[in-house]
């Protein structure tokens, strides 16, 4: 009777052994969040001739373009994705031996997210009139961040109906690149953009896995398995981002950036597995337990591609404009860890035995060509309205049979966006749905029939509303002051007016109070000398 | 007129002007809040609300337009600016003054004249009691901004053959940016007490911001509010040669100037009639008003 379950053992070795193994970050795309405000809704495309928050991470040349002092923000103000995988439990499908007949199966992966996506300071440091425009500022953009919880159950009978079989699995990961720096640009007339950020990039990766099996004949547990995984990847580097804009005729400009590989300084991965599986033993029909913990605090480091992206645009902003970018990532080893894993394994009946297993791991990033095409028609001075399309393939290797691959996602994404531009005074806001699809493989375990991982199809599905919003220094400081409920001095002049034109001149506060008139004549023949007051103003006659 | 006459004047009206009218129109007719003039001006003419000084902007290809918008415009934004800042003085002192005679505060949107009340009904309760409050004033000396209309006046040399309204309107600005002095104001009484003295106290303490809405910035300006209303009337029409967006900032403009008086002439009613309460006797030889 137990013979009929041996393949279950295969099953939890292998489960284990997925679960035991550190994960090195999942999430292999470069341009999963729209970012900017006219760039975004462009298809992403402004390396040859944006000006928006996007800048300082596209082509930071832009930011000799921004007019005057800005404070910009866009946001992915709310994504919703859907993702589906094909055979997730049995990829193989139904292992005959077990007689597996399915009773029901539930499958649910979509998750919300509100991210910030760019945020900028920059300040101009010269006049409207000066040949050479000056800016520096400094930028938080994120260009990545994903979200993925996954829940998922399935059970059916075996043995012919005389057993039960039940399988859940749990999956959360979130993983976000941040890249925070300071960026200068000049631009040289009206014809020709510099520029050079040089951002610290955070990396944070956090995921938890929960996954059980168990099995029962005869209302008689045979055999189980239930493993519980967390994990924490963080790590940090560096690198410049040089850009250059150029007009090369009226209205047409070509663009360049620039990022090499990023120095990666510092990092760690800290996970901790707790494993378990009941099995019977021989023909005796006695439950064996086994657990296994397993902790590692490893060194940990990501190295962010070499990423050269050229364009060229038909910029009319009265008008109608046109933007085409081209995005290439050179391949590299993408992720390292190393160091030592600790075991601690018990057995009912033994005693625990504790080691260490010296760990080196790495994953690779191969090519990727990305392209973004985007066009903007402006209606009137005010509004804009902005169409997009682009691709965001993966950088992942091919999924393949290994436990290498386990649970691994490839996914080559395109979409679309649409945009509308406002521009009231000097504020200027793009309001804009991208959406975007990716269809790919997934890396599904299959212990039953090839017992190796079984890449499955997968895809994706994701809408995202972004916001983005750019705003003069003076009219930031005009809209806190109306804001405020109560009167306020003049805030601190963080930036100077817009293109260092003259401020609006203001009404100005009463100068210091004439002497004291000589007191009334009274109609009254009594007059009365009142006391002083208790303010100064002078006494009271 | 005949119908044919009518449809020719219709179409011969620049639709931005239609337009803008229908607006204003809209928004006059309902108790809504003025959030739909004020989008119709930053979609249509983003300048009047930006925060740089309008002398410095252009308007239109037209140099005669854009120099007769350019010195209306930044006039009209001086009236704007200091009809409100009247509207706050006035309701600061008001409301100091109440709430110094002990009356509950009143919310914050509260009209002028209400925020008024409480001192015009303290000061004529004594009065129906047989006390006799009487104030004197040492009014307000002005220094007008000479500056500001010398520059005007080069910005609105292009204005060829406007000369007269232009030198009203950039004199208009000078005055509109006018350093002025408080005003200060000494209190008798026929009678002592403590109500009689805690009325003496804020009235010498909260007085001079009303008589500063009042003289400094209403009374003195009246003529130049005069100039601005009549220019307003006629110059979207004279400046269709102005394009779209010229006409769309002198109409605009226009509104805001209308907008503009209504307020300060409610403001200065509201402070005259406060100030008559305390049969004011003004000494003009410490200063003469202008």
């Amino acid at each position: 009777m137990t013979a009929r379950f041996t393949a279950t053992w295969f099953r939890w070795v292998i489960f284990g052994a997925a679960v035991l193994t550190p994960s090195l970050g999942r999430a292999q795309n470069y341009r999963e969040l729209p970012i900017g405000g006219r760039t975004a809704t462009m298809g992403g495309a402004g390396t040859a001739a944006g000006n928006d928050s996007a800048m300082p991470y596209l082509n930071p040349a832009g930011l000799a373009g921004v007019p005057g002092d800005i404070f910009a923000v866009s946001a992915t103000a709310y994504s919703y994705t859907q993702r589906s995988y094909q055979n997730f439990f049995f990829p193989s499908g139904p292992p005959p031996a077990l007689g597996y007949q399915a009773q029901s199966e539930s499958f649910s992966t979509t998750s919300i997210g509100e991210t910030p996506s760019s945020v900028m300071y920059f300040r101009d440091l010269s006049g409207p009139k000066s040949t050479i425009q000056h800016r520096v500022g400094v930028s938080l953009v994120i260009p990545g961040a994903r979200s993925v919880d996954l829940v998922a159950s399935a059970s059916g009978k075996v043995g012919n109906g005389a057993g039960q079989q039940l399988e859940t699995a749990a999956i959360t990961e979130r993983d976000t690149v941040y890249y925070l720096g300071p960026t200068y640009a000049v631009g040289l007339r009206d014809w020709l953009r510099l520029g050079v950020s040089l951002y610290g990039i955070y990396r944070r990766q956090v995921s938890t896995n929960n996954a059980t099996l168990t099995q029962s004949l005869l209302g008689v547990t045979v055999g189980g398995y239930t493993g519980q995984n967390a994990q924490l990847n963080e790590s940090l580097s560096f690198a410049p981002i040089v850009g250059m804009q150029m007009r090369v005729a009226p209205d047409i400009w070509v663009g360049l950036g620039f990022m090499p590989p990023s120095i990666a300084t510092n990092g760690h991965l800290r996970a901790s597995t707790n494993s378990s599986y009941t099995t019977t033993s021989g023909n005796s029909a006695q439950l064996t337990q086994t657990s296994t913990i397993t902790t590692e605090d490893l060194n940990y480091s990501v190295s962010e591609p070499m990423r050269l992206n050229v364009g060229i645009a038909l910029d009319h902003r009265q008008g109608f404009s046109l933007a085409l970018d081209v995005h290439y990532y050179a391949a590299q080893t993408a992720a390292k860890a190393t160091g030592v894993q600790t075991y601690q394994v018990q057995q009912a009946g033994e005693v625990t035995r504790s080691y260490g297993v010296p760990v080196s791991l790495s994953t690779q990033a191969q090519d990727v060509f990305d392209i973004s095409v985007g066009a903007e028609l402006a209606l009137n001075r005010a509004i804009s309205l902005r169409a997009g399309f682009f691709t965001d393939n993966s950088s992942a290797p091919a999924i393949g049979t290994t436990v290498d691959s386990l649970y691994l996602i490839r996914l080559d994404r395109y979409g679309g966006t649409l945009g509308l531009g406002l521009t009231l005074g000097s504020f200027d806001s793009t309001a804009g749905v991208v959406v975007a699809r990716g269809d790919g493989r997934f890396g599904a375990l299959d212990p039953y029939i090839t017992k190796a991982v079984v890449p499955v199809s997968t895809d994706e599905t994701t809408a995202m509303f972004v916001l983005s919003g750019a705003v003069t220094i003076k009219e930031a400081q005009k809209a806190i002051r109306d804001a405020l409920p109560f009167e306020v001095p003049l805030l601190p002049d963080l930036g100077g007016t817009p293109g260092n034109q003259a401020p609006a001149p203001r009404i100005p506060s009463p100068l210091p109070a004439e002497p004291k008139p000589p007191p009334p004549t009274l109609g009254i023949s009594r007059q009365i000398s009142l006391p002083s007051p208790p303010m100064p103003g002078g006494p009271l006659r | 007129m005949s119908p044919t006459n009518a449809s020719a004047r219709l179409g011969g009206t620049p639709a931005i002007l239609v337009v803008i009218v229908a607006i204003v129109g809209l928004v006059g007719c309902q108790t809504a809040p003025s959030s739909l003039p004020e989008a119709a001006q930053q979609v249509l003419c983003p300048e009047l609300s930006s925060g740089v000084d309008l002398l410095q902007l252009s308007y239109s290809d037209d140099p005669a337009a854009n120099g007769r918008i350019r010195a209306f415009v930044s006039a009209v934004r001086g009236l704007y600016d200091v009809s409100i800042e009247m509207e706050r003085q006035a309701a600061d002192a008001c409301r100091r003054m109440s709430h110094d005679l002990g009356y509950p505060p009143m919310p914050a949107d509260a009209p002028l004249d209400k925020l008024c009340e409480p001192i015009k009904t303290t000061v004529a309760g004594l009065t129906a009691a047989g006390i006799e409050i009487r104030i004197s004033i040492a009014p307000p000396h002005c220094d007008v901004d000479a500056d500001r209309g010398q520059r005007c006046g080069s910005t609105c040399a292009s204005a060829a053959g406007n000369a007269g309204e232009c030198t009203l309107l950039c004199k208009a600005q000078a005055d509109l940016y006018a350093r002025c002095t408080l005003p200060s104001v000494t209190v008798a009484a026929s009678i002592g007490g403590q109500n009689v003295e805690r009325l003496a106290h804020t009235i010498e303490d909260n007085f001079p911001s009303l008589l500063y809405a009042e003289i400094a910035l209403g009374r003195r300006l009246v003529d130049n509010v005069e100039t601005l209303v009549t220019t307003s009337t006629r110059l979207p029409n004279d400046v269709k040669s102005a394009g779209e967006h010229g006409v769309a900032c002198a109409a605009l403009a226009a509104v805001l100037t209308a907008k503009a008086a209504g307020r300060l002439h409610s403001v200065l009613t509201t402070c005259a009639s406060t100030t008559a309460t305390l049969n004011p006797e003004i000494h003009a030889s410490n200063g003469v008003a202008r």
